[in-house]
């Protein structure tokens, strides 16, 4: 398994490198708490996929389950579901929902230039009726 | 449960998505998609290697044709072999179902036996601007770029249905790609969507072999694709084999379930929605995007900064585009050229005038042929997070 840890740290290597600042924005998958979720997604969803798409999702443990379901529904053979439970665990943990997204708000330029004018980013909520005061 | 792998075959495994078969070319070549790049593209914003999923930044959108180079790339599975060898041997597209003559055609039949025609069209992602949803939708966090207009040479589906004889019981045209299955897994398909028969007898979709002067490129479809302008890109089939004409609505993946459909009714933001009240998506919402000048720009002088982008939208031309500096409390009209040809965006200009330094903002709203236009915030929450059209807003400072 450690060998496999360092065949995808590898692979994620170069993407670092290069990157802009918006894939910079996104953290590297975390070990997390619970290190079983993690070396469950080594196996059942690096398997097929890059982790970029784990990596650019905040979700509610449900909506992680509708994920997994169309996963399932796209071909990946069903989970024994205490590996499910496990891998929810985990999304739940690392990468539910956040108070504040990290991206720029609707309508705005993904473009690098800009980095350093955080002004140039529009920056009121996309839907603001549906936003609550804290 | 399934098991783990020896390493050796995960490894073998994680190859054959980018190069099924793996020719020594084809693995050199991939492995170039290993480094945060993406074959045969440059300057894209990544958002997975594994499929590949990459968007245009906005800036580069302002050529009237996005480069080869430059056009956004959604896939579902990996890249055929043969997009990679760019070889035709053992290809040929086959047309069968509810027709009365099934074809097989080799491209070179389709070139010598149907009208050549080019056409400026555009594809746009259904989840164009998913990023912006909130509450998110889970899928690839698309801003703005999931968006292109290239010129494409092929054929009309129509003709090369006329020629199998569509039978009066055909309601569906079902495409079948080359593309594995990212488990690498032969049985699996990644994606199989299609069109209603009336989109793909419509005089702009086209069976395409050529984009901007160029034959296919490895992710856009080598040799061949459909190009269903107007609807969801996800429906103009690449590295097409085989087009199955049906006497229902096409059930193949991504065709069923919550993918590329809507709820049939408007819906809070995070509603469960029930699976059979989801609907397939037709004809893509107005829409249109500032190319110049970037947000963030600065404008020295006083005098009135030029504007210009380009308007689109899914079943017919757009009428008007206008601009707005102060909120939407008033508004501009800008200059808008016609359409080249159906399906093809076409260029807004404008300019605005400043009259105290400042920060603003720029909004462009265009007015399709219905009178209908673009909302100035997200629009019409989905599960899945698809046809987001609000308005694009620049800012600027004015010195």
């Amino acid at each position: 398994m450690k060998r496999l840890h360092l065949v995808v740290a590898i692979a994620l290597l170069p993407v670092a490198a290069s990157a802009g600042p918006e894939e910079r924005a996104i953290p590297a998958l975390a070990v997390g708490q619970e290190s079983d979720g993690r070396a469950l997604i080594d196996e059942n969803c690096l398997y097929c996929h890059d982790d970029s798409y784990i990596r650019s999702l905040n979700l509610p443990r449900e909506e992680w389950e509708g994920v997994l379901d169309m996963m399932i529904g796209m071909g990946m053979p069903p989970l024994e579901p205490e590996t499910q439970e496990k891998i929810l665990d985990y999304l739940e943990e690392e990468h539910g929902p956040r108070e504040s997204s990290p991206s720029p708000g609707a309508g705005t330029s993904a473009d690098a230039q800009t980095e350093d004018l955080p002004w140039a980013f529009p920056r009121y909520r996309p839907n603001p009726l549906y936003w609550r005061e804290p | 449960m399934r098991s783990v792998l020896p390493l050796s075959r995960r490894r073998f495994l994680g190859a054959v998505p980018v190069a099924a078969g793996a020719s020594a070319l084809a693995l050199e070549r991939a492995a170039g998609q290993g480094g945060g790049a993406v074959f045969g593209k440059s300057g894209l914003r990544i958002l997975s290697e594994r499929p590949v999923n990459a968007e245009t930044l906005v800036a580069d959108l302002d050529p009237r044709y996005t480069p080869n180079e430059k056009h956004f790339v959604r896939n579902n599975g990996g890249l055929p072999e043969r997009a990679l060898s760019g070889s035709l041997e053992g290809w040929s597209l086959r047309v069968d179902g509810e027709v009365g003559n099934p074809l097989n055609l080799s491209l070179d039949d389709l070139k010598a036996r149907f009208e050549n025609v080019s056409r400026a069209l555009v594809l746009e992602c259904a989840g164009n601007g998913r990023a912006a949803f909130q509450p998110g939708a889970s899928g690839n966090q698309w801003w703005l770029g999931a968006v292109g207009c290239a010129r494409y040479t092929g054929v009309r589906l129509r003709d090369v249905l006329n020629a199998a004889g569509v039978l009066d019981t055909a309601v569906y045209v079902a495409y079948y790609g080359e593309d594995p299955h990212l488990s690498g897994n032969p049985e699996e398909v990644p994606i199989s969507r299609g069109v209603p028969l009336s989109k793909a007898l419509d005089e702009s979709t086209l069976l395409a072999w050529d984009m901007n002067g160029e034959p296919l490129p490895p992710h856009h479809g080598f040799p061949l694709r459909i190009v269903a302008p107007g609807f969801p890109a996800s429906a103009s089939g690449k590295w097409l084999s085989r087009l199955w004409v049906r006497d229902q609505v096409h059930d193949g993946p991504k065709m069923t379930g919550y993918s590329y459909r809507v709820p049939r009714y408007p819906v809070a933001p995070g509603t469960d929605v029930p699976e059979e009240d989801m609907e397939i998506i037709g004809p893509m919402p107005v829409k249109s995007i500032i190319t110049r000048p970037e947000t963030g720009v600065r404008h020295a002088g006083g005098g009135p900064l030029a504007i210009r982008g380009w308007a689109w939208a899914g079943d017919g031309p757009v009428n008007a585009v206008h601009l707005s500096a102060d909120f939407g409390t008033t508004w501009l009209p800008c200059q808008l050229e016609e359409p080249e040809n159906p399906f093809a965006w076409q260029r807004f200009e404008g300019s605005v005038a400043f009259d105290i330094p400042g920060h603003y903002e720029l909004w462009a709203r265009a007015t399709d042929h219905q009178g209908r236009q673009q909302p100035m915030v997200v629009p019409g929450w989905n599960p899945r997070g698809y046809l987001n059209n609000a308005m694009h807003r620049i800012a600027v400072t004015a010195l």
